[in-house]
């Protein structure tokens, strides 16, 4: 197939399912819950703030010599604005993880190939729409936070900005991480069950580890020694495989204004997302259109 | 019968041949290590069961090969040295390889650790070499001070006491004379000033790194090392709200904020931070434990160290410097009646006698309205660097509409819906078919 004609393709395909997504209702609970989670965290904020009479915002784990260990407390926008972009993107791993093997269980798919449409079209035309989809959610998610920055005075530096790039990068991360296990799998039930059982792991593994390491030394023997060990090991292999953890890792970078750490970060996120996608073609290929 | 007899016997001897089981020592070279944290020098050491140790870059660490017993501590995990038992220094010189390059040659060296400020009064310097005995020697000369002046002390005591049997024999003699009624003597002030004992020892100052050392042909003296530096270092602050006092708050970050909620008054005080790798940290202070730092070879802490001394806070509004607060000594006073309450107080030892004070810090008051920052600055006026904080007022409608504004998307979702059920009608109306997807 010729190069324009899968251009074409491309666009007519991820055109169609963008309308479609936008046409429907899914995507703006998603949006909602993305929101509310956010709102969630600040309204927390304001309260602590009036009643303990003020709040810092640090952004790391902090040991004190006098005064014990205190818990990780948050910076005002960028933890909501982060966990608002995981709910945008794990609706756009669950859409995409849906998206070849229910076209697949539905046998639309075959039909599909029958037309000028190959397997990296269609793919491609997938992946593009959730692109997509994630930055109309962004747009929602800007206007929020610019909002609730004017009201609250909860400062919004150079870093939302640059987090906002990050998220976009992570999005490309969610959906290609999607549409491998889309591709791996022939039935939409198989693909969900698959996508909640690695976003959890994902998700709550680096959360464990980070309050296993809050304990102190002194404290952890016997079994909560070996489960730090454990969830150190699985933390370094979530590290690399996990989409979230491009994420974290260029959030960190804006933390520490890391401008080569955050150029790092997106070039990682970058290279996970064209492996990923490289991997789900051939598998497709591999699999074929039939049910 | 007979044999379960014996049976029982020989488990109840096992078990008792257990509990009676102090640790076996083992003779062996261990590296004793004295390795600066970032505000003092922590003692560990490094027995040939853990023969790589950290130490941080830039800073003067101690070090001596030294034969002792040694022997594992099963409730702590951790291995332990008997100096008690055997207490040999190796003498020679130390090498400090990087590679196969022989980088120094190292002679033991007079060390001691100075206290200008005082034992409890700050940082300790470690000096080397001549400083450390004129270090040792000026101590000396202090508490030497110090005894004549407690010697002077008693002689005045005495004539004190002789002068006020002759006051009593005729009080009313004084009157119209009331200079010459005696007064008490007042008693020596402690030498401030303090170090300790001259001791010897190789002196390490290396750049970050991973390097071998080894006292020459004394093979079991070889050690790694690995050199690190912090990944970030600043002032941080301890910030307590006037009405939660006991409750001070972390700043260690120039991005973070501190936000208020109307009028409050905050007092703030400086110390010194390193972030460091939390492995590597816990290694350099607690070297042979099995625990220490086990699973934070990824994470990175701040580390709160002394708190900062001779320096202001410059206070700003709306860009504008208002104030140049000096640091005090705060005390914190019960209010007299049954209720419970508390007042800020200066500290003045005059009053509050032998009561240590409550904290120390700067008293920052602010308002309802506009903009306020600080940042510190030193005796020579120089702005200290990454001391910069911003300070926000909360808005007060911000959890109304916190709850209001989630609710936008589910608006937007069902005007959409609204609008394409409309088209839809209106398309079955004209007999269209092509009836957009659903999700």
């Amino acid at each position: 197939m010729k190069k324009n004609y899968r251009a074409v393709a491309v666009s007519a395909m991820a055109r169609r399912e963008l309308h479609s997504t936008l046409f429907g209702f899914g995507i703006y609970i998603a949006i909602a819950i993305g929101l509310f989670l956010a709102s969630f965290l600040l309204y927390n904020y304001v309260g602590g703030i009036q009643e303990n009479g003020m709040m810092i915002m640090p952004s790391s784990v902090t040991q004190t010599r006098y005064y014990g260990s205190n818990l990780p407390a948050v910076e005002p926008m960028q933890v909501p604005l982060k966990w608002a972009v995981y709910i945008g993107a794990i609706y756009i791993t669950l859409s995409a993880s849906m998206a070849i093997s229910r076209e697949k269980d539905q046998g639309t798919l075959e039909v599909l190939f029958y037309g000028p449409v190959d397997s990296v079209s269609f793919i491609l035309a997938k992946f593009v729409e959730q692109i997509l989809a994630f930055a109309v959610i962004l747009l929602f998610y800007t206007a929020y936070f610019l909002t609730m920055s004017q009201i609250s005075n909860f400062a919004l530096s150079s870093g939302f900005v640059r987090m906002l790039l990050l998220s976009l990068f992570l999005a490309g991360c969610m959906a290609a991480f999607g549409m491998f296990i889309s591709s791996l799998s022939k039935r939409v039930k198989t693909s969900v069950i698959l996508f909640l059982v690695l976003t959890i792991v994902f998700l709550s593994v680096p959360l464990i580890h980070g309050l296993l390491m809050n304990l102190s030394d002194d404290e952890v023997k016997g079994a909560w020694s070996v489960a730090r060990k454990t969830t150190s090991y699985l933390n370094s292999i979530i590290n690399w495989v996990s989409p979230f953890a491009y994420l974290e890792r260029g959030s960190t970078a804006i933390v520490l204004n890391s401008t080569s750490e955050f150029i790092k970060s997106l070039f990682f996120s970058l290279l996970y997302t064209v492996a990923l996608l490289f991997g789900s073609i051939s598998i497709f290929k591999r699999k074929g259109v039939r049910r | 019968m007979k044999r379960t007899w014996y049976l029982l016997m020989m488990v109840f001897l096992l078990a008792t041949a257990v509990l009676a089981d102090a640790p076996e020592k083992k003779e062996q070279i261990v590296n004793k290590l004295l390795l600066f944290d970032g505000s003092q020098w922590q003692e560990t050491f490094s027995p040939q069961e853990y023969t790589t140790f950290y130490m941080l870059a830039g800073s003067d660490n101690i070090i001596n090969p030294t034969k002792t017993k040694v022997y594992y501590w099963p409730i702590t995990k951790e291995y332990m040295a008997d100096y008690y038992d055997l207490n040999e220094e190796l003498e020679g010189t130390l090498e400090v390889y990087k590679g196969n390059k022989l980088l120094a040659e190292l002679e033991k060296q007079d060390y001691s650790f100075a206290y200008p400020k005082g034992y409890y009064g700050g940082r300790p310097e470690l000096v080397s070499g001549e400083s450390a005995q004129e270090a040792a020697q000026k101590y000396q000369l202090e508490v030497e001070a110090y005894y004549q002046r407690v010697l002077e002390y008693q002689v005045a005591m005495d004539d004190y006491r002789a002068q006020l049997d002759v006051f009593w024999e005729n009080p009313e003699a004084y009157k119209g004379r009331e200079e010459e009624i005696p007064h008490e003597p007042s008693q020596p002030d402690f030498p401030v000033f303090y170090a300790t004992e001259v001791q010897k020892g190789y002196i390490l100052n290396l750049e970050p790194g991973t390097y071998t050392l080894q006292i020459a042909d004394e093979p079991e003296t070889k050690r790694t090392v690995v050199v690190f530096s912090p990944r970030r270092e600043g002032p941080g602050y301890d910030v307590r709200p006037s009405q939660q006092w006991t409750v001070p708050q972390n700043s260690n970050e120039i991005k973070e904020a501190i936000y208020i909620s109307g009028k409050q008054t905050l007092y703030i005080t400086p110390y010194n931070g390193l972030e460091v790798n939390q492995y590597k940290y816990a290694k350099l202070k607690k070297l042979p434990t099995e625990l220490s730092g086990r699973g934070g070879e990824l994470r990175y802490f701040w580390m709160q160290l002394d708190y900062m001394q001779d320096i202001k806070l410059e206070v700003f509004k709306d860009g504008k410097l208002i104030d140049t607060i000096d640091q005090k000594m705060w005390y914190v006073e019960q209010t007299a009646d049954a209720a419970l309450g508390y007042n800020i107080i200066e500290f003045d030892p005059k009053v509050q006698g032998e009561r240590p004070p409550s904290f120390e810090g700067f008293k920052v008051e602010l308002d309802d309205s506009g903009r306020y920052s600080f940042r510190l600055v030193d005796e020579n006026g120089e702005v200290i660097k990454g001391s910069e904080r911003l300070i926000r007022n909360i808005g007060p409608r911000s959890r109304f509409f916190a709850l209001l504004l989630p609710l936008i998307p589910i608006l937007v979702g069902t005007l959409v819906w609204i609008w394409r059920s409309s088209l839809s009608a209106s398309e079955k109306g004209t007999d269209k078919t092509s009836a957009p997807s659903m999700v």
